[in-house]
């Protein structure tokens, strides 16, 4: 079944935007009862000010000794970005994800460290992985993405919403979606990213007649 | 017994950390270096008698085993009134394949191994009712700094590279002009 899907491009949403308000700002006119409004998880991360610099995180020793077991290009090998997850997901979690992990790779089963630590372990991305002016921040995972969607869904009078990590390398995930929609759809629908590479100028997009279809 | 135990504990507990300590001391590390004095010569894009731009591109290399980012760059050039007040000069630090309309720098990471060029865009405005001519043929050579903040695995921090900018190099452009 093919879609049709609408991108709405923005200015750059910062942590002074509502994501309800941007989306009625940008998206009302195209937005209509059956469509489902998708919005990329690091725009609505940073509205909800989870972009956070390097001066406001302090690296403790764990972070400082953690970070260096993990390769160089993922998001938590370093100090700050290590912090950020200790921050958000308790040392206790990151040190218990870090020995499952360890015993995980040990008998072949990657991805141990992740699915222990839980949600903010997977989503958090450390610098450059964002557009400027975040650019330069640590960005988490938005907080609560399901209670975003029904946020949308109510604000736009639509049939529903979906908050996506999508990204150019045919990697989908839907990390809430409003009752009614189905994440694994979405994220199916959204596989080609329509967001495009800079998610943040278009961090929303509509997918048409998804009750009719 | 358990006295023994606890030593075995403890000597597991030290060469563990040993091991760690060591593990770390002997990660590859990033190490960006900026290469001020491979420099091109100033380049003349634009000049009238209100403003003349140039640029002058830097090369830089990540000479270190893991990479590493640039998270910021700007310049800083030390031309005080109190040595010459009949020019201002101010420039800005791009990527040379990045170029950007604003003074702004988009945070970069350098792959390990890998090099690139820094494009610095200087404009020059005379002062003191001078005009462009003999604002540039009174001027001094200038020092010019390279202020990059950077970032690997561990703390940010920052390295400041300074390179003179010739008189001459400017000088030429206004009488072949």
């Amino acid at each position: 079944m093919k879609y049709e899907i609408v991108p709405v491009p923005t200015r750059i949403l910062t942590e002074h935007d509502d994501i309800c308000e941007a989306i009625l700002e940008y998206g009302k006119n195209q937005i209509g009862p059956n469509d489902v409004v998708c919005v990329a998880e690091s725009v609505v991360a940073i509205t909800q000010g989870k972009a956070i610099r390097h001066q406001n995180i302090k690296p403790g020793i764990v972070a400082k000794t953690l970070c260096h077991f993990f390769p160089a290009v993922g998001s938590i090998s370093g100090w700050y970005t290590m912090q950020a997850l200790i921050d958000a997901e308790g040392t206790q979690n990151v040190l218990k994800g870090f020995v499952l992990g360890v015993l995980g790779k040990l008998r072949g089963k990657a991805g141990v460290f992740y699915e222990t630590v839980g949600y903010q372990g997977r989503l958090i991305d450390d610098v450059t992985g964002t557009m400027p002016p975040y650019d330069k921040h640590i960005v988490y995972g938005p907080e609560n993405p399901k209670k975003v969607a029904e946020d949308i869904t109510e604000a736009c009078d639509c049939y529903g919403a979906a908050v996506a990590d999508v990204n150019d390398l045919k990697r989908s995930a839907v990390l809430g979606v409003s009752k009614g929609v189905d994440a694994d759809k979405v994220a199916s629908i959204l596989i080609d990213n329509p967001f495009g590479n800079g998610s943040q100028k278009t961090p929303i997009c509509i997918i048409k007649n998804y009750r009719k279809a | 017994m358990i006295i023994g135990l606890f030593k075995i504990l403890f000597w597991i507990i030290v060469l563990g950390a040993a091991a760690i300590v060591i593990y770390i001391w002997r990660q590859p590390k990033e190490k960006i270096e900026v290469m001020q004095d491979d420099r091109t010569k100033a380049k003349l894009l634009e000049m009238s008698e209100k403003i003349m731009i140039f640029e002058i591109e830097v090369p830089y290399k990540n000479v270190g085993g893991e990479e590493g980012v640039i998270l910021d760059a700007y310049t800083r050039v030390y031309l005080p009134e109190e040595q010459y007040a009949d020019l201002q000069i101010r420039g800005k630090v791009n990527l040379l394949n990045v170029p950007r309309g604003d003074d702004y720098f988009e945070a970069f990471i350098v792959k390990a191994s890998s090099e690139g060029e820094l494009r610095l865009t200087f404009e020059a405005t005379p002062k003191n009712n001078k005009s462009m001519r003999a604002a540039i043929l009174g001027m001094p050579n200038v020092d010019i700094a390279i202020i990059l903040e950077l970032r690997g695995r561990e703390d940010l921090y920052s390295e400041k590279k300074v390179f003179t900018l010739t008189a001459k190099e400017l000088k030429k452009f206004v009488e072949e002009n």
